[in-house]
């Protein structure tokens, strides 16, 4: 049935967009993070989800699925800063090439679409049930 | 007397599919709202109207059944197929960079229009069983 089908559509889709939003408070989070690596310090490198439709039919309907979580391309910032253990021999700092703006955007858009979808669930429920109610 | 019944519901029946099948293409493109290169969907309405009209004119009503056996008895099939509505991607200008072509605001209100839809159906069905019961209790 349908309808039932919706409800794993509209399910794939919240589910997709709260990975989404849990990368990003990840990636703010992680803004002024080390990784410890290979006995070398590297600045944390913001992640992006990649989706993809999951239509398992041909016709192209179908839900979300999270293609690929992939690093950020934005090049790594360099400050200025002697004073800091982790200042390479010119006193340059590698810092994290999170966006704070781009990461509350995204995360605005993504709540929205998390909302839009939680009203497909409400009127598809609703109209479940006005259905199964014929003939009383 | 119960096909004159059977009869009765067909339409209704036929177009409460059509109206829960466009549903499930509109939820999918709200799903998709952010799916690089997904193209939004839609069904033809008026094709897939005049297919249901079409069937529900021809007076032959089959079910088909599965065959399991070789010596079972093939029924003629009929061409119409209900349930290949055709589905189409949406023709819009209105694409962003990275492919994807759902408008947003059209699927919402959209979506809410085939809702109400499908409950007027609905309505029209919960209507004709009164009217049913209605003759039979007399």
């Amino acid at each position: 049935m349908s309808l039932f089908n919706i409800l794993n559509i509209a399910g794939s889709a919240m589910t997709a967009q709260s990975e989404k939003i849990n990368i990003i408070a990840t990636n703010l989070a992680n803004s002024e993070s080390i990784i410890y690596k290979n006995g070398k310090y590297y600045p944390y490198i913001a992640k992006r989800v990649i989706f993809e439709s999951s239509n398992s039919n041909k016709t192209g309907v179908g839900g979300v699925k999270i293609a690929a979580i992939v690093n950020d391309k934005n090049p790594i910032q360099m400050i200025y800063d002697p004073n800091n253990p982790l200042s390479n021999t010119k006193g340059y700092v590698l810092k994290s090439n999170t966006n704070p703006i781009t990461e509350t955007i995204d995360h605005i858009s993504a709540s929205r679409a998390y909302q839009a979808n939680i009203e497909v669930l409400k009127t598809v429920k609703n109209m479940i049930l006005k259905t199964l109610s014929i003939g009383e | 007397m119960f096909e004159k019944i059977n009869k009765m519901f067909n339409l209704n029946e036929n177009l409460l599919n059509l109206y829960a099948k466009r549903e499930e293409i509109l939820s999918s493109n709200i799903a998709n709202s952010e799916t690089p290169n997904y193209k939004a969907m839609d069904i033809n309405f008026k094709d897939a109207f005049k297919k249901i009209l079409k069937q529900n004119n021809s007076n032959s009503f089959k079910i088909t059944l599965q065959r399991t056996s070789e010596n079972h008895l093939t029924p003629k099939l009929q061409k119409n197929n209900i349930s290949l509505f055709s589905i189409e991607p949406i023709k819009t200008k209105n694409i962003k960079i990275d492919g994807n072509t759902v408008d947003m605001n059209r699927e919402r209100i959209e979506f809410i229009k085939n809702t109400l839809k499908y409950e007027e159906n609905l309505i029209f069905i919960k209507n004709e069983i009164k009217n049913i019961i209605h003759v039979l209790k007399g």
